[in-house]
């Protein structure tokens, strides 16, 4: 069939012939009059807009959501109103996307921006929590001044949409509630990314038994330089559930969150591209079941230069739990006075989960605090798992055991089961209940000289090896290596490897490098 | 039971980053003794000792295992405090003695009984002169005391209504 031009195709021809002959003018007039680089640089760029909130109250954008005008009233006067779900709506919509959200320090510092507005059906953008769904920057002036508080609406805080891509500094988020789909704090979708840093997730529920009672993330989430503190989750994760996305989490701190009915006080990280922590602390959290600390359930998790310390678990793992073939590794890092009720007082592996430690101090950690005697493994426990071990320091431990007479005491117990020794590994109790096979380099010494878990430097606290420990200089003489066979260049606190004043080349056993002590002269006149 | 001691040595940590500042060294009670009014981190300096202090407007959450507080820089000298010349450490409120408005000896302050908020609920007595309610449950309801005393005098309370008014647990 031949084809034939519509008429007003025809019509359109014409009139982009008309055009294209009157742009060629125009353009031989800028040239001649010398002024085409004039009008090249005036052209409009597509600048990402900047909304100021300046108002702590709760409403909706008004006037049109695309020209990135952020009013609550509209016609607009000649002073804005911005709330920040009105700056929110805007940048959602903006034209040019990648709009930057700040806080007017006069009107909002130190004053809560409480959301008040219900969530109704359909629960979008304009209720309930504050929904993202496109490139956005919020940059508060600080946790302490810019706190944005979900107490009004029975609904979380934030919901980030697949697809947005949003970074949150300087601000707190506190008292969201999820009654579904988790993440009491912030709930990050599968496809959408957040950054968070110096940012506080704190009073946070999770009630609808999906988990996170401060975050839950489906997507790619990095926390930097921030707090996740008392959270709860009905489900899993107290502080943060990742949800078969990847979370990456630095020099931050996860404390005193709680799982009701689920495993992870701190964290749970399912299967998915896995979790990574990092110069970071995680304390005083607690679960219900398994993981004090943190459970990984599935996939990988890597704990680097971190200290998981006084977690408790209802069941087993008091620091951490590895199950369902979860791969956690531990490296230059501190499982200290976590307590659990059953088994594993520092860490369980079970299920078919396997944790590899690589300079890890295992000390001062409990099992079965209740004295009930069904828990053992004070430091490391293993149930249908595995747990594999070199140049750690699993000293102090303890657990139950029944004595004559029936009673049942607290005994030193640093393992149970068989963990499997790569060498260089130190121990200071190993009782009948744990198998594992001492090898080369391996020593069992019931006086490790640890210090308290303190500040000695570095991002995290952590246990100081004392003169006369027999953990220095005592790991492996091919060096202290990182899952890869790399050297580790520091210990956990950041200072260099292979450093002490005994004269050996060798790195110390644990987490903590004895630095090189110099004895001047005492120059006596 | 919440007191003041069970809150000593806990930490205090920045919200701003998560690090920790400091440690509850001791807590102030404002004048009428209602709630902690600061928090006493300690002193520093060799020879002209500074004291420390958080005031209560800084404190996020009063947590179970560390208190969350709005930023390092929160922590200020006492005269950036205002009235902290009036301010009760309970340190300093540990022994005070307890009498009637008569002048019978009651007992003696031995903690303060807080809420979650840290607002004061009581005081729990270490030694108690008296029999009955107050022997058995060793504590007396801020209500019930009408006169604060200070580092030289006994507290005042009224015996019938110590006795009758509970520290809610």
């Amino acid at each position: 069939m031949e084809y034939s031009p519509s008429p007003a195709r025809s019509l359109q021809g014409r009139g982009a012939g008309r055009l294209l002959a009157l742009a060629a003018a125009a353009l031989l007039g800028l040239l001649l009059s010398g002024s085409l680089a004039l009008a090249v640089s005036a052209a409009p760029a597509a600048v990402p807009p900047t909304f100021v909130v300046n108002s702590v109250s709760d409403a909706p954008a008004a006037g049109s959501l695309t020209d990135d005008i952020c009013d609550t009233v509209f016609p607009y006067g000649s002073v804005h109103t911005c709330t920040l779900r009105a700056a929110i709506m805007k940048a959602n919509h903006s034209p040019e996307g990648g709009a930057t959200i700040t806080f007017d320090p006069s009107t909002t510092n130190g004053h809560a921006i409480i959301l008040t507005i219900a969530a109704q059906s359909p629960d979008d953008e304009t209720t309930g929590d504050l929904n993202i769904s496109h490139t956005t920057r919020l940059v508060g002036n600080g946790a302490g001044l810019t706190i944005i508080d979900g107490q009004g609406i029975q609904d979380r805080v934030f919901w980030l949409e697949t697809g947005a891509l949003v970074s949150m500094s300087g601000l707190t988020v506190q008292h969201g509630w999820a009654g579904q789909y988790g993440g009491g704090g912030l709930y990050v979708n599968s496809g959408a990314a957040l950054t968070l840093d110096q940012v506080a997730v704190i009073s946070n529920t999770d009630n609808s038994g999906l988990g996170g009672g401060g975050l839950l993330s489906g997507g790619a989430l990095t926390v930097t330089h921030s707090l996740l503190g008392y959270n709860k989750a009905l489900g899993s994760g107290g502080g943060l559930a990742n949800n078969g996305g990847r979370v990456a989490i630095v020099a931050s701190t996860i404390i005193s969150n709680e799982t009701l009915a689920g495993v992870g006080g701190g964290l749970v990280s399912y299967s998915g591209q896995g979790l990574s922590l990092a110069q970071s602390t995680v304390s005083s959290n607690t679960a219900a079941f398994y993981g004090g600390g943190l459970a990984a359930e599935g996939g990988y998790v890597t704990v680097t230069q971190s200290t998981l310390s006084s977690n408790l678990a209802n069941l087993d793992g008091g620091g951490l739990e590895a199950l369902l073939g979860a791969h956690v590794s531990l490296v230059n890092s501190t499982l200290s006075q976590n307590s659990a009720v059953g088994y594993g007082g520092g860490l369980e592996a079970n299920q078919n989960g396997s944790v590899w430690l690589y300079n890890v101090n295992v000390a001062d950690n409990r099992a079965d605090i209740n004295l009930t005697g069904s828990g053992k493994g004070g430091g490391l426990s293993i149930g249908s798992g595995a747990i594999h071990l070199q140049n750690s320091l699993i000293a102090d431990n303890f657990a139950s055991v029944q004595i004559t007479g029936g009673s049942i005491i607290q005994w030193p117990d640093d393992c149970f089961a068989a963990p499997v020794s790569a060498g260089y590994n130190l121990l200071t109790h190993k009782p009948d209940t744990c198998s594992m096979a001492l090898i080369t380099g391996d020593l069992l010494n019931p006086a490790a000289h640890l210090g308290p878990l303190q500040a000695n430097g570095g991002p995290t606290f952590t246990q100081a090896l004392l003169p006369g420990s027999p953990a220095i200089d005592a790991a492996n003489p091919g060096g202290c290596n990182d899952p890869f066979g790399a050297p580790l260049p520091t210990d956990q606190r950041g200072d260099r490897r292979v450093a002490n004043g005994a004269g050996a080349t060798h790195c110390d056993i644990g987490a903590f490098e004895l630095q090189r002590t110099i004895n001047l002269p005492l120059a006596v006149r | 039971m919440l007191t003041a001691k069970s809150h000593l040595s806990k930490s205090l940590v920045s919200i701003t980053d998560g690090k920790i500042v400091g440690e509850i060294k001791d807590l102030y009670l404002d004048r009428e003794m209602h709630q902690v009014s600061a928090v006493f981190l300690g002193r520093e300096g060799l020879i002209k000792r500074k004291t420390n202090l958080l005031p209560r407007a800084a404190v996020h959450i009063f947590g179970v295992d560390v208190w969350l507080i709005s930023g390092p820089d929160k922590v200020v000298g006492p005269e950036e405090v205002p009235d902290s010349d009036t301010f009760v450490l309970v340190g300093e409120l540990r022994g005070r003695e307890l009498v009637t408005e008569g002048g019978t000896k009651i007992g003696v302050v031995d903690d303060v009984i807080l809420d979650p908020e840290a607002r004061v609920l009581g005081f729990l007595l270490g030694k108690v002169h008296v029999q009955g309610p107050l022997a058995e449950r060793k504590t007396i309801a801020r209500e019930a005391v009408t006169k604060l005393g200070s580092k030289d005098a006994p507290m005042a309370v009224v015996l019938a209504q110590a006795e009758a008014l509970t520290v809610p647990e």
